[in-house]
């Protein structure tokens, strides 16, 4: 029972979604400008379950799509590449920050400003399905 | 004894004429360079500082932007595109907390130059600019200007995805700028930027090449 308790003070406490063996946490969307074309979403996605795990889509009905991406820099040069999938192996991190892997969010159905929520769908490639909430920051 | 007098003179005229010059080329004079700490990564001065060719862009008020509007004051640049949602944003905010930190040169002006103006223009710089700091001039123009300036600063930039549709990703040169308040690039800050690197960077640099 102390056990349960625990469990649910830490999965509220940290924000986080538990689905299946994909662990899902600090999900946060940047403000961008009234018109932005494309934002940027972060996440530290882990494979908490025994199995290697594929991550094949990504989507968010607030969006006409949603991709990942990684940014790169190569010296100066800052390079985005659209990831097809993410492979995570047993106990992997994915971690989705600021001038790395991100969520590319394109098209935006509706503005969003600091406070929004916007709904999202990780699928794995056995077929289940993550949703969680990703809060817009500024 | 007047032609000793007028020997004198002359004396004097040539030393001073002589001083006038050598104060003129010591001016001119390129001073050592800068060394920057090591626990300051990816600053790299320009010495001697580059000149930049004439160039003829916009603002985000629709007015132009040449070299005459770089000169009498510091200027940080950031070359970028407003579709951009990873880089361009934490870089913008970078130079949004620098325009408030302290100790720095009053004088100074922050410059967001778009290398999609395709997609950029006035008025999308204007709404992209005006959400991080009103302060923050948008610049865009003519891809041939953009590339006049460009180059010389070394930003290189490619398109990925389908152009003609609108739906690409660019690619780019992502360091911030420095120039002098004769219009000539000092410097520039490789990314990753953060406040205190760009800050501490550019005081050293402004405190520097005064």
């Amino acid at each position: 029972m102390l056990r349960l308790f625990c469990l649910i003070v830490l999965l509220s406490a940290s924000f986080s979604v538990y689905a299946r063996d994909v662990l899902v946490e600090s999900p946060w969307v940047r403000e961008a400008p009234p018109n932005a074309k494309a934002l940027a979403g972060y996440v530290l996605i882990t494979n908490v379950g025994k199995n290697t795990q594929e991550l094949v889509a990504v989507s968010s009905p607030v969006f006409e799509r949603v991709e990942f991406h990684v940014t790169t820099f190569d010296g100066g040069m800052m390079r985005m590449k659209h990831l097809e999938t993410l492979v995570l192996k047993s106990g992997e991190l994915a971690e989705f920050e600021p001038g790395g892997r991100h969520l590319m969010l394109i098209n935006p159905k509706k503005k969003l400003k600091d406070g929004d929520k916007v709904p999202m769908t990780i699928t794995l490639k056995n077929g289940a399905t993550i949703s969680f909430d990703m809060q817009v920051r500024r | 004894m007047f032609k000793a007098n007028i020997k004198y003179a002359l004396v004097l005229i040539l030393f001073g004429v002589g001083l006038i010059v050598f104060g003129i080329t010591a001016m001119d004079r390129e001073p050592e360079k800068l060394k920057i700490p090591d626990d300051l990564k990816g600053v790299i001065i320009d010495s001697p500082p580059a000149v930049m060719p004439e160039f003829s862009l916009l603002t985000n008020k629709k007015q132009t932007f040449t070299n005459e509007n770089l000169k009498g004051k510091w200027t940080l640049l950031f070359p970028g595109y407003t579709h951009c949602p990873d880089v361009c944003p934490t870089s913008l905010r970078v130079l949004d907390k620098v325009s408030n930190a302290k100790d720095l040169p009053e004088n100074t002006q922050f410059a967001f130059m778009t290398v999609d103006p395709g997609r950029d223009t006035p008025e999308v710089m204007n709404e992209f600019v005006n959400y991080f700091n009103e302060k923050i001039i948008g610049i865009t123009g003519d891809k041939a200007e953009i590339d006049v300036l460009a180059e010389p600063l070394g930003v290189i930039y490619d398109y990925e995805g389908d152009v003609a549709s609108g739906d690409y990703i660019v690619n780019h040169f992502a360091a911030v700028y420095i120039f002098d308040p004769k219009g000539r690039e000092r410097a520039y800050i490789l990314p990753p930027h953060d406040v205190d690197k760009v800050a501490r960077a550019f005081k050293l640099i402004s405190d520097y090449y005064r």
